[in-house]
Parts: structure tokens; C-alpha cells; sequence
């Protein structure tokens, strides 16, 4: 089903403000989608309009066929995971998981094979009898996976799944997580700040910003031709840098107070910006560290350097622009000044006014 | 013993003069005796008064109707009281605060001047009775019936309920109303198998202070019963300031002192196998 889960034009609005301003998004069943913006982008939001603990102001939402609006949440057979996992304190795992199958009103025996199940999806096998409390933080939230998926839910949404596990453990919860839609292949929806989640566990992200999506593509699409700066800004680690170039009336180009030649076929394309300013968009591993004279480069002056293992994030300053270089050669030293050579087909050119991406491959 | 602990004395010692002391003589006075006709304490110690108190159908009766009273009067207070405590926690926003302060003006303002009021709305030319008249509905006796007197001490207990019902429910993280309603819940059942579960220790805490509360009651039973209707509190009170039988009203006393140190030490044991079973 191409439109298992189809969302129309929904609008959010809290007293004068517009949270969600008009998101329309078709999902496809069985895939693993990201909505993925910064804190107060609506996203949150959205995701609750969906489950139907929050009502939308406009708009409208469709499910495997059924339109949702006056379906109330307890009616909609979607699983939610809370960020804080949100486990029943005075009941125990196993009862946790049961809570959706008793409001359903399943035999005891179904039931109790259904928990068994969904506790040895989770690898929770076992652990039945114990309290939420005397659970890790990765088992309790294994524990509210187990629980939404007990319930054969029509749509699985994850609010924030990772943001309360350690950094070890998010890595290894990333690959379970995919592992288990994987097997389960029920259609998920994540909401996430942390772009590198959304780019390595999603088919597709919608990235969301400021109550609208600004982009929907797959983790591919949104690195490789993001549709704004914002979004060129946002995704990547560490995200693309901006550097504002400017045409002269003579058709050469300056950075700052810096006059810059950039080679003939990046040249060839700046040729086609209709404004006498642009936005260039570059990645940290698609930049060359050249002599500061170097043909096609601009001069940059170290400021700092970051050891990541094998390589090393050099920041620089471009005209007053900070720009992050992945580097694994020889380091200049702090203060020095050195070229910054950009690869001309990796350059991503944004409006200088809308932001918007200037496509001209 | 840290020096500190001096500085204690002052309130130790005032509490053992106003707290401590009429304490212990109420103690050894319900186990003496009057002399016919006479107001004099007579010699010696027993359990006369004792005896005579449960043994007497009469104070037997008023001991179970007080115990009943009570008992009514908790399981109405939490009715009333769990959606107003929801109700500010959840709904109230900015009145927050305002309600609160409310809810305390009847205990702050002692139970005299609500029980007044409350002659004036139940009296026979009361509000309650002139609106029914005027709408030419019969009129229901109100003052001098058990049910009058229900009312009253439920209206002055109330906030003993509300109080720590709303503290606990405050610490109810929503999260895990809308889990429940996600995972097919509708309002009723998240109510009964998660709120009130979760609510539990405000729940026992709110139904004990309004059931000792209503037990040793005086003023509301006093005035709203009319003198038709005899409680723990309004017996004591005859025997004290009508009867003048001291040692009877102190044993009437000290037996309503016991029946709350029982209730108050069921509940901790009740309280402790409930964790003890949890914590296994």
C-alpha cells in the first residue's frame, strides 16, 4: 500500500501560534520514516496529532484506508514508545506488556503467548516478573517497545526512542531498532533531533522545520542535495559550512575582502545564480587543504583542531565565516593561514535570500 | 548527645506543659470514679468508666454510629474529591493557586462558622428548602437527620481529601495517561488500573485524616443534628460540660483516641506488606 499512512494538510495552532503549518506526508507500508528538526520545530507534535493524543486545528489523516479524525486515540491501534518510555511503575513487565491486550479483551491464554512473544523480540525473555524499576534504562525501553508492539499495532511511532540511553548504548539500540522493523516490518514513525539517528535508521526523513517540512527524501537525498541551507546546516557530522561569495561587476568573485577564482567548472556554475550573492554550501570531507595561493581556493586561517581517531576536524576562518575541514595529512599550525580548495561538483549552492538549494548539474 | 539538642528544650518543655501533661491526667482521670452526687474524684483507680461504656447499648450504638458516620463520610469525601483534586491539577492552569487557597478557607475558619452556614442552607426556611418550595417540590428535612449531618461534615472535611489527593496527583507523570489511551484504554480504564493505583498513597493519607477528622468531630454533628442525634464527640461533650461526669467523658475520650491509634496502625502495617510485596 503506497498511502498506508497519509497526512493532509494538518495545522496545528496553540493560542497565536501556528505549530504545524499545513504537513501533508504519504508513507508508504512497512517503511521505517524519520520526522527529524531541532527542538520546537512541531515535530513532537505531529507525531501526537497522529496517535490522536493531540487533535489537529485543519487537515486531515488517513490510516490503512480509515480516515482518523474523531477516532479517538484508544480506537486507533497505533503504538506509541514515549521518550520516557512512560512503563506502568506499580505493574510489572510482563503486565506492562499485557495492559494493551486486557483493554482489548483477550483470552488468557492468547494473551500470555503474545507477552512471551513480544518479550523475546525485545530479548526481555525471562525478566516477566520484575518491576520497571529494577530494569536498565535500555530495558525499559525495550520493555515499551515490547508493550506497543504486543498489541499488533497498525502504526508504531517513536518519540525520541534514543535520547535517554548513553552514547554506547544509542549505537547499539540504532542497529536493534532496525534489526527488529526489520522482522516486524510494522510501519514506523520516528521523531528525532539527532540527525545522525534519522539518517542511518530511516528509509525516508522528513526534515521539519519551524511548523513546515522543508524537505522529504531519503538520508541519501537530503545529505547529497539538501533542499535549504538550513537543512545543508542541520544534517551531517559535523553539518556543512556556509560561505558567502560575492560576483563582481567585472563577473569575478570575492569572499569577504578576498578576491577568489574559483576553477572554470564550479565557475560555470555560479555563472547561472541570478543574484550577485550565493550561498556556498561545503562539506567538511569535500574540501582540499592547498596553499593559501592555490588556484580555485580561498585563504583560511586555522583556529582550531579536534583528534577524532584517524583523522582530524580542522575549524577555520573564512572572512569571518567558520568552516569545518576533515583532515587526516599533516597539521598546519594554529594561526596559519591556508588554502581551502572546494571540489567543484560537491560546492551546493544556496539562494542568498530564500535559502532554497540553486540546482545547476 | 550533640549540644544542639538543647536547643530543643524550650519547645520539649512547652509541650510537655500544654500537650503532655492535661494528656496524662486525661489518661488517669478516665480511671476514676465520682461519688454519687458528687463532682469530687473518689479514691482509688478502676475500670468502671470503661465498663459502663461498653457495656451500655446506648454508648455502644453511638460508638458504631460514629464509626459509621466516619466511614461514609471518607468514601463520600473521595468521590467528591478526586475529580476537584484532577481538576486543579490538570485543568486548573493559573487558577491553580487560587483554588487551593479556597479549599483551605473552611479549614483555617474552623468548623463553627461553616456549620452556621450550613443551618442556613438546610435549615427549613433555608436556601435548599425555600428554592424547592418556590419550584413546589416537596421539602426534605435536613436538620436533626443523619443525612444533613453527612453533609456537613463532608463539606468541612473535604479539603483533608483534596489536599493530599492533589499532591499525588500532581507527581502523576501525564506520559503515562496517554500510553494507557494508546494502548486502547479508554477514560474509565485509565482511570481504574492506572490513576487511582498510582494515587494510592494520597488516596489512604486523604481517607485517614477525614475519617479521624469526622470521628472526633463536635461542632458539625452538634449544631446540624440539632441535639437529635448523638456522636462520639457530642456524647463526650455532655458528659464534660452538662453531666459534669469528668472521668466518663476522659474514658469516652481515651476511647476515641485508641480507635484512631488502631485505624492509624493498621494502615502502616497494611502500608508496609504492600511495599514488601512490591519490592520482592
Amino acid at each position: 500500500m503506497k498511502d498506508y499512512l497519509h497526512i493532509e494538510d494538518v495545522t496545528k495552532r496553540f493560542g497565536e501560534t501556528d505549530v504545524l503549518k499545513g504537513i501533508s506526508l504519504t508513507i508508504p507500508k512497512g517503511d521505517f520514516v524519520a520526522l527529524l528538526g531541532p527542538s520546537g520545530c512541531g515535530k513532537s507534535t505531529l507525531l501526537k496529532i497522529i496517535s490522536g493524543l493531540e487533535t489537529e486545528t485543519a487537515g486531515r489523516i488517513r490510516l490503512a484506508g480509515e480516515w482518523l479524525a474523531g477516532v479517538p486515540a484508544f480506537r486507533r491501534d497505533i503504538g506509541v514508545v514515549f521518550q520516557s518510555y512512560a512503563l506502568f511503575p506499580h505493574l510489572s513487565v510482563a503486565e506492562n506488556v499485557r495492559f494493551g491486550l486486557d483493554m482489548r479483551r483477550m483470552g488468557r491464554a492468547e494473551a500470555d503467548e503474545r507477552v512471551r512473544e513480544a518479550l523475546d523480540l525485545v530479548k526481555l525473555d525471562g525478566l516477566g516478573d520484575r518491576m520497571p524499576r529494577q530494569l536498565s534504562g535500555g530495558q525499559q525501553q525495550r520493555v515499551a517497545i515490547a508493550r506497543a508492539l504486543a498489541i499488533r499495532p497498525r502504526l508504531l511511532l517513536l518519540d525520541e526512542p534514543l535520547s535517554n540511553l548513553d552514547a554506547i548504548l544509542r549505537k547499539s539500540v540504532r542497529v536493534d531498532l532496525r534489526e527488529l522493523h526489520a522482522r516486524v516490518g510494522a510501519t514506523t514513525v520516528m521523531v528525532t533531533h539527532d540527525q545522525e539517528e534519522a539518517m542511518s535508521m530511516a528509509d525516508k526523513v522528513a526534515v521539519m522545520h519551524d511548523g513546515a517540512i522543508e524537505q522529504w527524501g531519503s538520508p541519501e537525498d537530503i545529505y547529497e542535495r539538501p533542499a535549504t541551507a538550513f537543512i545543508g546546516t542541520f544534517v551531517g557530522n559535523p553539518p556543512a559550512s556556509l560561505v558567502t561569495a560575492r560576483r563582481h561587476l567585472s563577473g569575478g568573485w570575492s569572499v569577504g575582502e578576498s578576491a577568489w577564482s574559483p576553477d572554470p567548472a564550479l565557475a560555470e556554475r555560479l555563472d547561472r545564480v541570478r543574484n550577485l550573492e550565493v550561498r556556498l554550501g561545503l562539506r567538511a570531507e569535500r574540501l582540499d587543504l592547498v596553499e593559501h595561493d592555490a588556484p580555485g581556493a580561498f585563504a583560511a586561517e586555522l583556529t582550531s583542531s579536534e583528534y577524532l581517531g584517524g583523522e582530524r576536524l580542522l575549524h577555520f576562518l573564512v572572512e569571518g565565516h567558520r568552516v569545518a575541514v576533515a583532515h587526516a595529512g599533516a597539521v598546519p599550525a594554529i594561526g596559519a593561514v591556508v588554502g581551502l580548495r572546494p571540489r567543484a561538483a560537491d560546492v551546493m549552492l544556496f539562494d542568498i535570500n530564500t535559502g532554497l538549494r540553486i540546482d545547476t548539474q | 548527645m550533640p549540644p544542639s539538642i538543647l536547643l530543643l528544650l524550650p519547645a520539649l518543655a512547652l509541650s510537655a506543659v500544654v500537650f503532655l501533661a492535661p494528656f496524662v491526667w486525661l489518661a488517669s482521670t478516665s480511671f476514676r470514679t465520682q461519688a454519687e452526687g458528687s463532682l469530687l474524684l473518689a479514691d482509688g483507680l478502676s475500670f468502671d468508666n470503661y465498663v459502663r461504656l461498653f457495656a451500655d447499648p446506648f454508648f455502644l450504638e453511638v460508638l458504631l454510629r460514629t464509626l459509621a458516620y466516619s466511614a461514609i463520610t471518607t468514601i463520600l469525601s473521595l468521590i467528591v474529591a478526586l475529580p476537584v483534586a484532577r481538576f486543579i491539577v490538570t485543568r486548573a492552569g493559573r487558577l491553580k493557586g487560587i483554588l487551593l487557597a479556597l479549599m483551605l478557607v473552611p479549614l483555617v475558619s474552623g468548623a463553627l462558622l461553616p456549620s452556621l452556614g450550613m443551618l442556613h442552607l438546610m435549615g427549613p426556611l433555608g436556601v435548599v428548602n425555600g428554592a424547592a418550595r418556590l419550584m413546589g417540590l416537596p421539602t426534605v428535612k435536613l436538620l436533626g437527620t443523619p443525612t444533613g449531618i453527612l453533609i456537613g461534615l463532608v463539606q468541612s472535611f473535604l479539603p483533608l481529601m483534596v489536599l493530599p489527593l492533589v499532591n499525588t496527583l500532581a507527581r502523576l507523570p501525564t506520559d503515562l495517561e496517554q500510553a494507557a489511551a494508546s494502548l486502547g484504554a479508554p477514560a474509565i480504564a485509565i482511570w481504574r488500573r492506572v490513576i487511582l493505583p498510582l494515587a494510592m498513597p494520597g488516596v489512604v493519607a486523604g481517607s485517614v485524616l477525614v475519617f479521624c477528622a469526622t470521628f472526633t468531630s463536635f461542632v458539625t454533628p452538634q449544631v446540624l443534628g440539632q441535639g437529635h442525634i448523638a456522636t462520639f464527640g457530642t456524647v463526650a461533650y455532655q458528659q464534660a460540660g452538662q453531666v459534669l461526669d469528668w472521668p466518663f467523658a476522659s474514658a469516652l475520650a481515651m476511647v476515641a483516641l485508641a480507635m484512631i491509634g488502631l485505624l492509624q496502625a493498621a494502615i502502616a502495617i497494611g502500608s508496609r506488606l504492600i511495599r514488601r510485596q512490591e519490592a520482592l
